[in-house]
């Protein structure tokens, strides 16, 4: 379990967390520039925060009170960076058995060479990182960071730098290692589909504060903010009423599908731009900015005529803070 | 023809340029890790001897280690040594001078290395001298390297701070470029332009070293 409490100014930018990470897989999500990075880099222990306190699994990292700040060296904090870091003048074997410090060579050899057999990436292990493609960088790396028995897990944006094929076959294999660690994990990504399948629990970062937090399914299901609306890819949020509303674009229906207590309205037909298995239809609701209304091939094709109005099922009616 | 002049000008660099490395990649290091106000402060006095006129280092040289001076007297009286008018002085002014060319071509190249590599290896536990030597170095040792080819190549040709520090001494200090000044002044211009060509070899290699350094290196630095 982390618990992270810290405040650091840079330049314009502020980072002021207040969060708790229980055991299991927590995703930092955020914009670009939210923080994310930063708060991995304050835990890890390489960047140091103004003020606060840092604690993993009891164990006081930083304490400004206390005048506490453990050097990274003595943090024990697994770290996958965005683009890996593999260091280039080692090979892969070199890279993972680093992680295996303080034991002696072989046995840092053989726990390197039970990792690769682990990752599937034995065959590379001569290679030097510029030899290796993104995929088997990015085993090499987190074999790297399990040699060394971390108490915690934090990844950056693991998968940003691979082709989508690759993404899949390494967010199973990422799976599996989640499932195994058993520790705390922080998974920092603004893709709300991969945080849905790897985590467990979701925090919301927006300028430099965590706003929302909780279980994934609850905060799908109730964003609360602009931001955890947004993130979690909400396409509609307006103001109506003076209230702040948010509908997903899959959940508008046909009017002649609602029910009493819906919201409808009577809409007009910007553009239809036909998606690899969905229609997405831009619509004008007077006094609303452009909705997005997404429905499935299926559903478009029994339609045919357009009806004249659209409307919002009661239950699916985001109410959001004006956060 | 009296070839010392080319062996103490080699020597005097090579002792010189090896100081300068010992001293100005470990500064170049300390520089990095530093606060932004301290860098500068601390970036600006160790690059001072690039942009002083090399007599100005002569000069101090003079004032402090020659046997009049308070350390120079000491050294004299303890050790029964002295410094200046003596190729050791060279080899202090020589060092001086190329400092900075060490510190900063070094420093340049830390910077080039991706600081993400450091820090991870700091979250995987690995100590600040291994990531140093071990990560840091091999990283970046083609921009450092061709600093110390640099520092070798000016320092073989000082002239300003030497010829204060340690004169014309024939067979003691003369180097090849304070030996072009002497041979001139007392009208041996066949032997002035001898070590004029020696001089002009001498560069023309260490170019075409230079070169060979900074020429993008192949193999794994171009991922």
């Amino acid at each position: 379990m982390l618990e992270c409490r810290i405040r650091k100014k840079l330049g314009e930018f502020a980072l002021d967390l207040d969060f708790t990470a229980e055991q299991g897989i927590t995703a930092l999500m955020g914009a670009s520039g939210s923080g994310k990075s930063m708060t991995l880099r304050c835990v890890a222990g390489v960047e140091r925060p103004d003020e606060g306190e840092i604690t993993l699994d009891g164990v006081r990292l930083f304490d400004s009170g206390r005048k506490i700040n453990l050097p990274p060296q003595r943090r024990n904090t697994g770290f996958l960076f965005q683009d890996y870091a593999l260091f280039p003048n080692m090979t892969a074997l070199q890279n993972i058995m680093t992680g295996a410090r303080g034991k002696p060579r072989r046995e840092r050899a053989r726990a390197a060479e039970e990792l690769a057999e682990a990752f599937h990436i034995t065959p590379h292990l001569k290679k030097y990182p510029y030899q290796l493609s993104g995929g088997e960088k990015q085993r090499a790396a987190l074999a790297r960071c399990l040699a060394a028995s971390p108490d915690i897990l934090m990844l950056d944006e693991p998968f940003s730098a691979l082709d989508s094929h690759l993404r899949w076959e390494l967010e199973l294999e990422m799976a599996e290692v989640f499932k195994r660690f058993r520790k705390t994990v922080l998974y920092v990504s603004h893709n709300r589909d991969e945080v849905y399948r790897l985590c467990d629990s979701i925090i919301i970062l927006n300028g430099g504060r965590n706003e929302a937090g909780g279980k994934k399914w609850e905060l799908f299901k109730r964003p609360r903010t602009v931001q955890a609306a947004r993130l979690t890819g909400c396409k509609n949020i307006f103001e109506f009423e003076g209230r702040l509303i948010g509908i997903r674009a899959n959940y508008i229906v046909p009017a002649h599908l609602a029910k009493p207590r819906d919201m409808v309205f009577p809409f007009e037909l910007i553009t239809e731009i036909e998606d690899a298995f969905t229609y997405i239809l831009m619509v004008r609701v007077d006094g609303l900015p452009p909705l997005r209304w997404e429905m499935t091939k299926e559903k478009r094709e029994k339609l045919r005529e357009l009806p004249q109005k659209l409307a919002f099922p009661q239950e699916h009616i985001l109410l959001l803070d004006r956060r | 023809m009296d070839l010392f002049p080319l062996y103490n000008s080699l020597r005097v660099s090579a002792i010189a340029t090896a100081f300068a490395f010992a001293t100005g990649i470990p500064a170049a290091y300390a520089v990095l890790r530093m606060p932004r106000l301290a860098k500068g402060a601390c970036d600006a006095l160790l690059t001072v001897p690039l942009v002083l006129p090399p007599t100005v280092v002569g000069y101090f040289i003079l004032v402090w280690l020659s046997p009049k001076s308070a350390v120079g007297g000491k050294l004299l009286e303890w050790f029964a040594f002295t410094v200046t008018m003596r190729w050791h002085a060279s080899v202090i002014a020589v060092a001086v001078i190329v400092f900075p060319l060490i510190y900063r071509t070094a420093r340049g190249a830390f910077e080039g290395v991706d600081q993400n590599l450091l820090d991870a290896g700091r979250t995987l536990g690995l100590s600040e001298k291994y990531i140093f030597a071990r990560i840091l170095l091999p990283n970046c040792k083609h921009g450092v390297a061709a600093g110390g080819v640099l520092a070798f190549a000016r320092g073989l040709g000082e002239y300003g701070a030497t010829s204060m520090a340690s004169g014309y001494i024939a067979g003691k200090t003369a180097t090849i470029s304070t030996s072009v000044a002497y041979f001139w002044q007392i009208n041996q211009e066949d032997a002035a332009f001898w070590w004029v060509c020696v001089n002009l070899a001498v560069s023309l290699v260490f170019m075409v070293l230079i070169n060979a350094f900074s020429r993008p290196p192949r193999g794994w630095r171009r991922a």
